[in-house]
């Protein structure tokens, strides 16, 4: 096999990983998005700018959470 | 989580059809989007709804209102219903209108749920132009058979380009 042939392979092999995944059925899908909400949720600590809409987890009360009233309260510091 | 929740917001919102505050709902944007492609994160679920009567000026009051009368939260641009954003976007343009018309049906928890179809879901993101939206447009043409002629014929109608 040349390695230009096996790099289509592996894009094919990509590729039919993608099309499976987008077959599974909603909601799948949607138990998925959720756990990419918890590690973005998670790992929010260590990056910059971080908004509300990286603590949004889906079935919890995140909109009580103590980082999103952190986040509040700066944002009322600046404003004033 | 009970991921019913969203089958729940959308009860919700069937009610505020049934209560005469909007004509008609579907789902559109990452979460329509969903239903067709692998999955991606999303912070929200945004509604595109038919206005109560074709208005000059559109008012997202009387929806917040009842929902807000109903324990739910505004939270900037969303209201957050069961923990989840919801975005009410009425529809704003001949594309959207277009878009409305010919939604597809999809079972979601049991429930029948309203969905943009995903020629349309590609045309408005390629008018909203965002990065993000240029992704979810990548995701679909990759992972889905797009009806080819009536996407050509959206993008020349609306003077969008891949």
């Amino acid at each position: 096999m040349t390695s230009k042939e096996l790099a289509e392979n592996i894009f094919k092999s990509k590729e039919r990983y993608h099309k499976s995944m987008a077959k599974l059925p909603i909601e799948e899908k949607v138990k998925m998005v959720i756990e990419l909400q918890k590690a973005i949720a998670a790992t929010a600590k260590y990056r910059k700018n971080v908004t509300w809409r990286d603590y949004v987890v889906w079935g919890t009360d995140w909109l009580s959470s103590k980082e999103i009233c952190s986040l509040q309260a700066t944002k009322k510091v600046i404003q004033s | 989580m009970d991921s019913k929740i969203e089958s729940k917001i959308f009860k919700e919102i069937e009610e505020l059809k049934k209560q005469g505050i909007i004509k008609d709902f579907a789902i559109c944007g990452a979460f329509a989007t969903l239903f067709y492609t692998e999955p991606f994160n999303t912070i929200d679920i945004d509604i595109l709804y038919k206005p109560k009567e074709e208005e000059f000026l559109i008012s997202l009051s009387p929806i917040y209102n009842w929902l807000k009368n109903k324990g739910y939260t505004e939270h900037e641009e969303h209201i957050i219903i069961e923990n989840i954003p919801v975005q009410f976007l009425p529809i704003y343009d001949k594309l959207t209108e277009e878009a409305f018309k010919n939604t597809e049906i999809k079972k979601y928890h049991g429930v029948d749920v309203k969905i943009l179809s995903p020629e349309y879901l590609i045309a408005i993101c390629l008018m909203t132009g965002r990065l993000k939206d240029k992704m979810r447009v990548e995701f679909m043409l990759q992972q889905i058979d797009i009806d080819k002629n009536l996407l050509n014929c959206l993008l020349c109608k609306y003077g969008l380009k891949l």
